[in-house]
């Protein structure tokens, strides 16, 4: 997505002050003061009003506001539960310095979605300041979710086709996650996007396994698979990311060693009554040991605490999919599972809770 | 001979009256497929628009349109040209980071 012009970021169209929140004066929410001289009138400026969404935005939406406050897109505590599980309190002032620098400019305001550009993709008004009620997707959500989610969704992979969602029914984000759940306060404290009862479901829109489902296999593996399983395709996994300071610059950077397709089965780390699976998709999260060694030694000496293959629910969904043509595709296809010959030597500790010992034999046998 | 008179108009009369009320029952009746088909006519059908109907233009909101208190904010921010040239000098951002975010 190409950035804005300097100016476009801050040109507000003609008729806005016809529009909702057109009423209020600009000092009311940006503070700042009258005047012709650009300096003078920008002094004490409040760019982003709804950083402080209790005082800007809880006056008309309250109950949006008290849930957004804790929810995982605006506290960012997702990371954090993965932070922890590899660290210990002592590192946390190491590390939240580099969760300041690299982490939090993902962090999310109501105007982050409504009125702007994400600051993560440079920012600048999404349509003249005006309130957008439903953030347009691509210069919103897939702004920030773009290199994983948005790359799978929209097809952006090469011989890869996009999400049956979007292709054949243009779906956006908000069509499955509504903005009640994108605004809902985390589960419980073990924040993760994972925790709680699954939101969206599948079941939801489709009668999977119910007495009308035409599909046997279905209620064959009915809570012994996530859908993911047998509909997805192939989707993106990375290695090892090191961030640091620029010595050059002084602006945070990172780097990451690979980024590649896979597809693997494995168990389900996170199996409870919300996720009942026994096996579930995984994809390869660029954590390693030394990740933030640029903050201090050791800073995650529980690295094997959590799995560096992860629970995953890649948005590439298909109807027909290469494993889900004939059993044969998947029951004898240990190509297909998370072996412990296919996971790093040192990563393999890591991953005990999720490694296939024996992929399922052929059916019949 | 005046009762007469009235006579002839009475009878006069009821055949007149006969008469209709015969005219009246033979007349079709609207049925409710005509009915239905007159409310469905394609728009197009209908009387064009007046003069006198035609809206009157809202005009565009401007600068001098908005609250006084914003004047100055809304003045600049509203000014394409205005805007650009004051924009501070865009300032190229090396790309240091290497791989997928």
């Amino acid at each position: 997505m190409a950035p804005l012009e300097p100016w476009e970021k801050v040109l507000v169209s003609a008729d806005y002050v016809e529009k909702p929140h057109g009423d209020s004066a600009c000092t009311d929410c940006h503070a700042g003061a009258q005047s012709a001289e650009k300096d003078a009138a920008h002094a004490g400026l409040v760019t982003s009003p709804s950083t402080d969404a209790q005082t800007y935005c809880a006056n008309c939406h309250k109950d949006t506001v008290t849930t957004f406050g804790s929810s995982l897109h605006a506290t960012q505590a997702g990371y954090w539960t993965a932070i922890n599980t590899r660290s210990t309190p002592e590192n946390h002032p190491a590390l939240e310095t580099m969760f300041g620098n690299h982490c939090s400019s993902c962090h999310t305001t109501c105007g982050d979605c409504h009125v702007s550009q994400p600051s993560s993709v440079g920012g600048g008004f999404l349509s003249g300041h005006t309130f957008e009620k439903t953030p347009p997707m691509t210069r919103t959500c897939t702004a920030c979710h773009g290199s994983r989610v948005g790359a799978e969704y929209l097809g952006s992979h090469e011989d890869i086709p996009g999400d049956v969602h979007f292709r054949e029914e243009r779906f956006n984000c908000v069509s499955c996650h509504a903005g009640t759940d994108l605004h809902a306060a985390a589960a419980d404290e073990n924040a993760h996007r994972y925790a709680g009862e699954q939101n969206p479901k599948c079941e939801n829109c489709h009668a999977v396994g119910s007495s009308t489902d035409p599909v046997m296999q279905h209620s064959l593996h009915k809570d012994k698979l996530a859908c993911q399983v047998c509909h997805s395709v192939e989707y993106t996994s990375c290695d090892n990311c090191h961030v640091s300071i620029s010595d050059k610059t002084g602006n945070p950077m990172f780097k990451t060693d690979a980024t590649y397709l896979t597809f693997f089965i494995g168990l389900n780390p996170r199996q409870d009554e919300n996720r009942p699976y026994e096996y579930v998709l995984l994809r390869h999260v660029p954590a390693a040991p030394d990740s933030y060694s640029f903050y201090g030694e050791n800073l995650l000496p529980n690295f094997a605490s959590g799995p560096t293959w992860v629970y995953t629910t890649p948005h590439n969904i298909q109807r027909n999919t290469p494993q889900n043509g004939k059993c044969e595709n998947c029951h004898a296809n240990p190509a297909l599972f998370l072996t412990a010959d296919k996971v790093a030597e040192s990563e393999l500790e890591a991953n005990q809770s999720v490694i296939v010992p024996e992929p399922p034999k052929a059916v019949g046998k | 001979m005046s009762q007469k008179r009235n006579l002839f108009q009475i009878a006069v009369g009821a055949c007149l009256l006969v008469g209709l009320t015969a005219a009246c029952a033979q007349a079709p009746q609207p049925s409710p497929t005509a009915a239905a088909t007159a409310t469905a006519l394609p728009t197009n059908t209908l009387v064009p628009p007046t003069a006198t109907a035609t809206l009157t233009p809202t005009p565009e909101p401007t600068a001098t349109a908005v609250l006084a208190a914003d004047y100055y904010c809304i003045e600049c921010h509203t000014n394409k040209d205005n805007l650009i040239a004051n924009a501070q000098p865009v300032v190229v951002v090396e790309k240091e980071s290497e791989g997928v975010g």
